[in-house]
């Protein structure tokens, strides 16, 4: 049920018949009306689905023929224990709904990825009233993550591993929220879509790149690592550092220590150009800048990025990667 | 992992595990009387292969070897039962099936379907016992399962076995209401096809024949028969003859069961009623027989039945499951004095052509001595056997080829079988038309319900002579060899060890320890009364109900009747489960002590704002209220110490203060004080 009900195989692709994409269409557009997307999502009678199990209908099969016993063999207690079990179902269904309604859940930061690697979104599960939340199951855009309880604890993180595809900004479909708990025999579950949101990068791919030099904005040909002329990029703050050389922005948006590190200048002011990339096909020219990108990084080189409309000034350091990273999945 | 998954099955939690264990065992636990004997070996091994899977040291059996198990399993029980229908070999099979199930359970799936042949297997029980026991042994059981099935669901896998058994029981507390109102509102309907389940080898009880040997085995069974309650008096021991069928042709061994129940319809002008009646049911328990007990001359009311020439009474069909039914009976009457017809004539003086030639020149002897007159006879056969030496056993001798002869002039020795059926055999072999009856005499009263107990070891058999001028007349040879047997009943007339010798720890056997016997028969009273009004409800009582809430009956007020009762039960789940706050519950006492401070001042108009702290909460209040400033602070402090303070502080709190002497749950009792006494 799961596979065919899901709405993420939905996404990006061509319906294959035209009334399944329309009611695919419908069902997404009264889903996003009943359950619009939210950072932090309460489970309530609003947003809970329940239906019995594969198993469930096994159980009710098994009560319909000893029914149907009791009824041919005129024995009121096999009757009787058809009766136990309609009941006893009844109340599956309650408490299978009780189980899930009052958990909330909370979108959580995301990291980015490369295209074609999972992604981290990380979930907080917690509970709005003081009641147990067992065996809870999460799926999203494919990934299953192990099933949790919340008994003791107030809330739990889960990490999700999404597998990326595309080069962009990836909002995964709806997560999907389920538990068959206490006897596996009906399933509640809802559909969250959660606002949240990640870069993918480009995929790297290695080609081979010959070296552009500008020659006009050369200033030396020696490297001072610990030199004091250009930004060089972010540490994590050290007890030793002199505070004069904290990135006091960053602990502004960040909240944590940061000491800015400096270098000398470097004799060649190297250029990753969008026109010198060996290739015509766009997604193909981004893989290739973001694997040099990449390289240069590693190799702690100052490069600049050049993009049709978009130009990145020559520099170097972590937070310089970010950013020509970011220009390159939002191209 | 894929491989390790089927060699050793999906990772079930441990706790599943053990009660799945727990559920096979109490499931299949009833049935073990009645399945082949091969069956408890095989139920062990397959357990132990099972342990041994899930314990990693032993693969899954091959599907080779499961092929042959499961073929050689089902071959076993059609060779033991030597069909595939009916109850009991129905029930072996599917206890093979959820047998070697066990070594197939590899998913998650396999697992669930075990659980449901635990449902049936489970519910098969109540195909031979509905006894109140019974039911309660199956609620029992159905916790187990239930928990079982939680325990799969749940997602730690090292939760205590206590945890589901808990939830289990939770939902079937909760289950119970639902099911009861449908159990007596749900519209009954008639079976659907006609099912033919008689096993007749599984029944104790009368037979249609009756030969040497035949009650005396019956003796040993402490089995009910049947119940008879009574409204008014019940009657004394002397009235107390069962009967069930006539038995009038002999073949020289063995008595036969009168065919003529077949086609002789009871002629009401035939009887004369006498004064006295008893009204009375009887709660029968299955004979696969057709026969229906009362005392003669009884009316049953009962529409399957039918009354017969006989003075007995047969069913429709085979009693294959409990049946109840009223009856009235008229013990002072008077049946056929006008005469025989020439058939019944020659019926009841019916002898073999040959064999026990001594006893009919004996039979005709006596009569010749009576002086031709049919009492005097019959007086003269009872004193033969009162005062010659002739013993009362329920472990005759062997007879040989002439049962009578070497009975009445060699052995001796014998019970009621014997008596009867030499006195009838005498008195044919005179030419009087007589007949032997068998049903069963006396019961047990019950002290509790107005009710009589009639067990299989009462089974007797008497016998009847016609008189011309008085028709049949009931005469009881055992009578004159022991008394007490007719007097007293069958249990106290012998010290015989053979009485009950095949059930050791029978009940029975403890009769004589007062206590055990006053268990005995409250416990079946509790029995009784379950059967009476649960068992027994069926659908012409169901009608009964409905007239009485309804007052007329229709479909449409079945319907509203049920749907409504159904309705308000799970709303009443609704708002049990759904609704419920359960923060409130799990407070604890000095939180609750707060929170109605907090709600004495909501009443007033000074709420605590959301996120506003205790400490916060009462600065506020201490502005707004100078004049309660002292209590206030107080309570806050109070509480605060008892939730936050940690040990050694709130230790020094109650030290530094004297009015805070003592322990903590002092400190709580003037927080329940100071909030009390809290007025605005």
């Amino acid at each position: 049920m799961s596979s065919s009900m899901s709405p993420s195989s939905a996404a990006g692709k061509v319906p294959r018949r035209f009334l399944t994409g329309y009611i695919r269409a419908r069902w997404q557009r009264w889903l996003d009306q009943r359950i619009p997307s939210t950072r932090h999502a309460l489970l309530d009678q609003r947003r809970l689905f329940i239906f019995p199990t594969g198993m469930g209908f096994g159980y009710l099969l098994t009560a319909f023929l000893l029914f149907i016993a009791g009824i041919n063999y005129d024995n009121s207690l096999i009757l009787n224990f058809s009766f136990f079990l309609g009941s006893l179902f009844v109340v599956t269904i309650l408490q299978t709904f009780s189980n899930l309604s009052g958990l909330m859940i909370d979108a959580g930061t995301t990291e980015p990825a490369f295209a074609g690697t999972e992604a981290k979104f990380n979930l907080l599960l917690a509970k709005s009233r003081k009641k147990n939340h067992y065996a809870v199951e999460l799926q999203w855009h494919g990934f299953e993550a192990a099933s949790n309880n919340l008994i003791e604890e107030e809330k739990i993180p889960v990490q999700m591993l999404l597998k990326t595809e595309k080069r962009g900004v990836f909002r995964p479909q709806r997560l999907r929220i389920t538990s068959v708990y206490p006897l596996g025999i009906v399933r509640a579950w809802s559909w969250i879509a959660l606002d949240m949101e990640c870069l993918v990068y480009p995929k790297p791919i290695a080609c081979e790149l010959q070296a552009q030099v500008d020659a006009t904005q050369a200033d030396g040909t020696v490297v001072i690592p610990e030199g004091k002329d250009d930004f060089d990029g972010l540490r994590n703050y050290q007890q030793t550092d002199p505070l004069s050389a904290v990135d006091w922005k960053a602990y502004a948006r960040v909240g944590q220590l940061y000491t800015k590190r400096f270098h000398g200048l470097q004799s060649e002011a190297r250029w990753l150009d969008w026109e010198s990339m060996p290739t015509l096909h766009v997604e193909l020219k981004l893989s290739y800048l973001c694997y040099w990108v990449m390289e240069y990084s590693r190799k702690n080189l100052v490069f600049g990025l050049q993009l049709p409309g978009i130009r990145i000034a020559p520099d170097a350091g972590l937070e310089h990667q970010r950013r020509c990273l970011e220009a390159l999945a939002r191209y | 992992m894929a491989r390790d998954v089927k060699r050793h099955g999906f990772p079930m939690p441990r706790s599943a595990f053990v009660l799945l264990l727990i559920t096979n065992v109490l499931a299949v636990i009833p049935h073990l009387e009645r399945v082949p004997g091969w069956m408890l070996p095989a139920f062990g091994g397959v357990l132990l292969w099972r342990i041994q899977v899930f314990r990693q040291r032993w693969p899954f059996p091959g599907r080779s070897v499961r092929l042959l198990l499961v073929v050689s399993g089902f071959a076993g029980v059609i060779l033991h039962h030597g069909t595939v229908l009916g109850p009991d070999a129905g029930v072996a099979l599917l206890i093979t099936a959820y047998l070697f199930k066990q070594l197939e359970m590899v998913t998650r799936r396999d697992a669930f379907l075990v659980v449901i042949l635990s449902y049936f297997v489970l519910a098969t029980e109540f195909l031979f016992s509905r006894s109140l026991y019974s039911t309660l042994y199956v609620l029992l059981v159905l916790v187990v399962i239930t928990a079982t099935q939680v325990a799969l669901n749940h997602s730690g896998s090292r939760i205590a076995v206590t945890q589901p058994l808990k939830v289990s029981a939770k939902l079937i507390l909760q289950s119970i209401p639902l099911m009861i109102a449908l159990f007596f509102l749900f519209p009954r309907v008639g079976p659907l096809w006609q099912l033919n389940l008689t096993n007749k080898q599984n029944f104790i009880g009368l037979s249609d024949r009756m030969s040497p040997g035949d009650i005396a085995e019956l003796s040993r069974s402490g089995n009910l028969a049947f119940r008879a309650e009574f409204r008014g008096d019940v009657p004394p021991m002397r009235d107390r003859y069962w009967r069930a069928a006539v038995f009038d042709w002999f073949d020289g061994r063995t008595w036969h069961a009168s065919q003529a129940d077949r086609f002789d319809a009871f002629n009401p002008q035939d009887l004369a009623r006498g004064q006295r009646r008893y009204d009375y049911r009887i709660i029968l328990e299955p004979t696969g027989q057709r026969w229906l007990m009362a005392m003669a001359a009884a009316e049953v009311h009962l529409g399957d039945a039918r009354a017969t020439g006989l003075l007995t009474h047969v069913h429709k069909k085979e009693i294959d499951s409990a049946l109840s039914y009223d009856v009235t009976s008229y013990p002072d009457f008077r049946y056929q004095p006008d005469g025989l017809t020439a058939r019944e004539g020659m019926i009841y003086r019916q002898l073999p052509a040959t064999g026990n030639d001594a006893a009919r020149r004996h039979g005709r002897e006596l009569f010749r001595k009576a002086g031709e007159s049919p009492q005097a006879l019959i007086e003269s056969i009872l004193r033969a056997f009162r005062e010659e030496e002739f013993y009362y056993t329920l472990k005759p001798p062997l007879l040989g080829a002439n049962t009578v002869d070497e009975f009445l002039f060699q052995t001796r020795r014998g019970y009621c079988a014997h008596y009867a059926g030499a006195f009838v055999f005498l008195l044919r072999s005179a030419g009087i038309p007589a007949r032997l009856v068998g049903g069963y005499h006396g019961g047990e009263a019950h002290p509790i319900g107005n009710y009589l107990l009639v067990h299989q070891y009462d089974a007797h058999a008497w016998a009847e002579a016609w008189i011309a001028g008085q028709g049949w007349v009931r005469v009881d040879p055992t009578a004159a060899v022991a008394p007490n047997r007719i007097e007293m009943g069958s249990l106290d007339s012998t010290s015989d060890d053979s009485f009950m010798t095949d059930s050791p720890l029978s009940p029975e056997r403890l009769r004589n320890m007062a206590l055990f016997a006053r268990a005995r028969l409250l416990a079946d009273y509790v029995d009784y009364l379950w059967f009476k009004n649960v068992v027994s409800y069926n659908s012409e009582k169901q009608n009964q109900l409905f007239r009485s809430l309804l007052g007329q009956v229709t479909p449409q007020r079945i319907a509203a009747l049920l749907g409504g009762v159904a309705a308000v039960i799970v709303l009443i789940l609704v708002v049990g489960i759904l609704l419920r706050h359960p923060a409130m519950r799990t407070l604890d006492r000095t939180d609750r002590l707060y929170l109605q401070f907090c709600s004495k001042l909501a009443r007033r108009g000074f709420e605590r704002q959301p996120g506003e702290g205790p400490q916060s909460y009462a600065d506020r209040l201490c502005q707004q209220l100078p004049a309660q400033t002292t209590q206030i602070r107080r309570i806050t402090e109070i509480y605060l110490t008892l939730k936050y303070a940690p040990a050694v502080q709130r230790g020094n709190i109650q030290q530094q203060k004297s009015q805070y002497s003592g322990t903590l749950s002092d400190l709580q009792k003037d927080l329940q004080l100071r909030v009390r006494s809290f007025r605005l």
